[in-house]
């Protein structure tokens, strides 16, 4: 059984090593589709005299159960020897490089389709109770057709259980919201809601927004900006289990640090960011607000920029390729040359 | 071997039972580690496998699986001790040494066997929710002076000792055992019998008469075995 499926998979390239894991490009032999392959680290020898990985076999667990255009999907699992893999589709880059690649204009209608994207694949995930607890633009993985799926389920866990103390140190800090730098034990959705604003606020700026180098420089330059919380807007805070006093700071408009954003994204951006994470909106209440249903639309998932390319598939131009079928073959071969340069 | 399938699965499963005590494993966890161990001997051999192996092995994973997790270290301590109850507790040696490398293999190639469907949806949460309703139903003196629940929560346990729990759809085993721990106090609900629905179709909706008596007739069965086993 697993010796089929080392077979199946045809290795075309490296792609990335991560913490636990690393990646690469092969091509389905049965279906002929082009899939991601994650191979488990057998990692140090102490990790590997412990048996399958528990990042991995939670990923395996929660990622089994789900299906929603926006969320990975995992297509399927093997072991040979020590080591177990994980099929994924394939996804062509992620929401990081996309900020970081300066050749690349991130329009009105870009980020709207972004932010429609990751919160509608929050919405399933938090309506099938299950925490990311690790959003990060770097997570947010898209593929060829501009299509976005929260990946990376490593941290993710089930809540709702209200006996299970929960472990803090979650979330990358820059995407951690105040509640778990206060040191909460207890806490729901709100995490993974922070962390979205954080990446809408970075898809504004192209640049992290509250970049913090250490846990305690990460809530000085959170309340600079949104202002300290008082027992006014953020009951008991002080009762939380890490909690220091601040210098009392003001909060700042939002409108002066992101100049260029329209009022009804800064009214889902203020709301997510809501200091008291019961005020912070639900993925399923930031959806229904103006900003999702007001002009300019969000862009189809054609027309959203791909790194490498230095300009942008508008839709003229889409329109021009589908009307040219040999051009548009020629054009992909080129995108496709250029990917694997890189 | 001379034993039949069934008795040999009994011992395990009290086995795993009674390590899982002193390693004070929830009864969530404890119960898939049955379910994984029960799923195992369903598609291989008795013959090729240590059940006493893939026993603490699937008290392992699942404590994995369930996020309440298990030092091997310990599972091999206590797993040897529960099995070799005269022996002298286990020393690091060759012994220990080769059972702490052959739980991480036997855990991978549990998995590989279960294709990594690990994640299973267990009676308890129905007969909890099942329970309070009908506690509320009861008048209060009799509900406290009958244990119902706490017979209907070891029914639930025991009934692991064999595969009821692959059989049947985790609702109806929650009312099979309800229905057996009445029927064993001689108990009914309170005006059932004026009821238009019988208070088991109000909890789940396709479950019926016959249908318990058979879940029934099969956890009676696992009792029969004790005496033998």
């Amino acid at each position: 059984m697993a010796e089929d499926s080392n077979r199946r998979y045809e290795k075309i390239e490296f792609l990335g090593e991560g913490q636990f894991a690393t990646v690469y490009k092969a091509r389905d032999t049965k279906t002929d589709a082009v899939v991601a392959v994650k191979k488990i680290k057998v990692g140090t020898r102490v990790e590997a005299a412990d048996g399958i990985n528990r990042t991995a076999l939670r990923e395996i667990k929660l990622l089994q159960e789900l299906s929603h255009v926006n969320v990975i999907g995992l297509l399927d699992i093997f072991g040979q020897k020590s080591n177990v893999s994980l099929v994924f589709d394939f996804m062509e880059t992620d929401l990081e490089i996309i900020i970081k690649d300066n050749k690349i204009i991130l329009t009105a209608p870009h980020i709207k389709s972004y932010m429609l994207q990751t919160l509608q694949g929050l919405e399933y995930l938090h309506a099938h109770w299950i925490l990311h607890r690790d959003m990060k633009p770097n997570n947010l993985l898209i593929n060829d057709q501009g299509i976005l799926k929260i990946g990376d389920f490593g941290l993710a866990k089930y809540y709702g259980s209200p006996s299970r103390p929960y472990s803090n140190q979650v979330v990358t800090r820059w995407y951690r919201c105040p509640e778990l730098l206060f040191g909460a034990k207890q806490y729901s959705t709100g995490v993974d809601i922070w962390a979205t604003g954080c990446i809408m606020a970075e898809l504004l700026i192209r640049l992290p927004f509250l970049p913090g180098e250490t846990d305690l420089d990460q809530l000085g330059r959170i309340f600079q900006v949104l202002g300290t919380p008082t027992e006014d807007d953020w009951p008991h805070v002080k009762a939380l289990p890490d909690y220091i006093q601040f210098r009392s700071y003001p909060k700042q408009p939002l409108k002066e640090i992101f100049t260029a954003a329209g009022d009804d994204l800064l009214e889902v951006l203020d709301q997510m960011m809501a200091l008291n994470p019961l005020k912070r909106c639900t993925a399923t209440e930031s959806l229904k607000m103006p900003y999702f249903s007001n002009k300019p639309h969000p862009a189809a998932g054609h027309q959203l920029p791909r790194p490498g390319s230095n300009k942008i598939v508008n839709k003229e131009q889409e329109a021009r390729r589908a009307g040219l079928k040999r051009k548009q073959n020629s054009e992909q071969d080129r995108g496709l040359a250029k990917r694997l340069m890189f | 071997m001379g034993e039949s399938e069934p008795r040999v699965h009994f011992r395990v499963i009290r086995f795993m039972h009674e390590a899982g005590l002193r390693l004070h494993v929830g009864s969530i966890p404890m119960a898939t580690a049955c379910v994984v161990y029960h799923k195992f001997f369903c598609d291989y051999s008795i013959n090729d496998y240590d059940p006493y192996l893939i026993g603490s092995t699937a008290l392992y994973l699942a404590g994995k699986v369930e996020e309440q997790h298990l030092k091997l270290r310990d599972i091999v301590n206590v797993c040897y001790k529960t099995l070799h109850r005269r022996k002298p507790a286990l020393e690091i040696g060759e012994t220990f040494n080769a059972l702490h490398e052959s739980i991480p293999s036997c855990e991978l190639l549990i998995s590989r066997c279960l294709r990594f469907k690990v994640v299973f949806v267990h009676p308890h949460k129905h007969l909890l929710h099942y329970l309070k309703s009908l506690e509320s139903w009861f008048p209060r003196d009799e509900w406290a002076g009958v244990p119902i629940a706490s017979t209907a929560w070891s029914l639930l346990k025991d009934s692991y000792h064999s595969r009821v729990c692959l059989k049947y759809p985790p609702q109806h085993l929650a009312v099979a055992v309800i229905y057996l721990a009445l029927l064993s106090y001689g108990r009914e609900v309170p005006y059932n019998k004026y009821a238009d629905t019988p208070w088991w179709k109000a909890f789940c909706d396709d479950i019926t008469l016959p249908i318990i008596h058979t879940i029934i007739k099969d956890i009676t069965t696992t009792y029969e075995m004790e005496i033998t086993v």
